[in-house]
């Protein structure tokens, strides 16, 4: 039977650290704020996969208290995320995201967010969507405080 | 402080076989890195690019997604680049009070350490980004292979763009080199020459500017890594 997952993540946007966003570095005046590279749209992705199989979330699996996951590389974390879907014999469906930031402007990136992401889910690129979405100037996406990411996902058998 | 960016876009790149700075380089035209990494930050309310006017509507076609309202008309580039840079900042007027330079055929610059340079900036002080040299210099003699000495490369830096300066800073060096005639290929030069405090901030190797088919391969390397999150973030 085919199971449902959804993920939600956010991080406060500051000055110094890096944007990373699906793997894809973004120029930016500032970046996402977390022990990890603070991947927000990775880590939704990997949420719904776990939440999928109800495995928990990203932080019981890779915890913030570890120095070995100081500045680790998200993708890395999800592609840890997809071996214990396997494990459960399970394979990804699709994948759906949306991630929700008033600037910068993202439509350049999505593409190779996308790409990226679905080479660590082990499908093909049109099995993965990502989103870019302003929250009209409201709340903490809109000022500029943080970004979110959202994200679904669909896990199947991988015998029927 | 308010900003404003002058991209230098006018080369034309012989070497490429077509307007250089419109290259593909990692997916995009090159001038698309670099204005990106501009765009991001806020403080820069006016961008104006200096180009060719035969390439007039591809370049318009790349940058007004990028920069929306914040691109000015385009400004067409002279017969040398010094001569380009002066056309750019006439165009700006007296609309902002401090401007970054930058040649857009370094498209792998990083927003952080255009940020970085902005932060140094007050009147009669000026920065650009650099790189400390780290090959041993070797110095020939005119038309000579020969090794005549070995330069110390302390304290030596390879001069890298964006630039930095007050727009007053900036037009009175340009308007002084005019009258005098002097001629260089950096705007720091001018600047020194008139007498402004010029400090480098540190970059790396990585802003390096696109004038062969190897850099060509090597910038394309660089953004593409970026493209796939690899190392651990500062």
């Amino acid at each position: 039977m085919m199971r449902v997952g959804h993920g939600f993540d956010a991080h406060r946007l500051v000055e110094g650290r890096r944007l990373i966003l699906g793997g894809v570095e973004i120029p930016f005046e500032r970046g996402a704020l977390g022990h990890s590279d603070a991947d927000a749209l990775a880590h939704a992705v990997a949420d719904a996969l776990l939440g999928s199989l109800a495995l928990g979330d990203l932080g019981s699996h890779f915890p913030d208290s570890e120095e070995r996951w100081k500045g680790a590389n998200s993708l890395e974390l999800l592609a840890a995320c997809v071996a214990l879907v396997r494990e459960r014999g399970y394979r990804v469906g699709n994948v759906d995201a949306t991630i929700v930031v008033e600037r910068p402007r993202l439509a350049a990136y999505t593409e190779r967010m996308r790409c990226n992401l679905a080479a660590r889910c082990g499908v093909d690129a049109s099995a993965v969507s990502v989103k870019a979405k302003s929250s009209e100037g409201m709340g903490y996406t809109g000022d500029g405080t943080g970004i979110a990411a959202y994200a679904v996902a669909t896990v199947e058998p991988s015998a029927p | 402080m308010r900003w404003a960016a002058l991209v230098v876009a006018a080369g034309e790149g012989r070497r490429f076989g077509g307007f250089k700075q419109l290259i593909e380089i990692a997916g995009r035209p090159m001038l698309a890195w670099s204005l990106d990494a501009l765009a991001a930050i806020a403080a820069f309310e006016l961008v104006a690019i200096v180009t060719a006017p035969e390439v007039f509507e591809d370049v318009e076609r790349v940058a007004r997604p990028i920069l929306g309202e914040r691109l000015l008309p385009l400004v067409a580039g002279g017969a040398t680049r010094q001569e380009s840079v002066r056309n750019g900042l006439r165009s700006l007027g007296g609309r902002c009070e401090a401007v970054a330079i930058h040649d857009g055929a370094r498209p792998c610059v990083r927003t952080e350490d255009i940020l970085a340079g902005m932060r140094e900036i007050a009147p009669g002080r000026a920065a650009l980004l650099a790189a400390r040299i780290v090959d041993t210099l070797k110095q020939t003699e005119e038309g000579s292979t020969v090794v005549r000495a070995t330069l110390p490369r302390e304290n030596m830096w390879a001069a890298q763009t964006p630039q930095f300066a007050t727009y007053v800073d900036l037009a009175a060096a340009h308007e002084r080199a005019l009258q005098a005639g002097i001629a260089v290929t950096d705007d720091i030069a001018l600047l020194e020459a008139s007498g402004v405090l010029c400090a480098v901030v540190p970059s790396t190797a990585e802003n390096l500017k696109v004038t062969q088919q190897s850099d060509r391969d090597l910038a394309a390397a660089i953004l593409a890594a970026r493209m796939v999150h690899a190392e651990r973030p500062r």
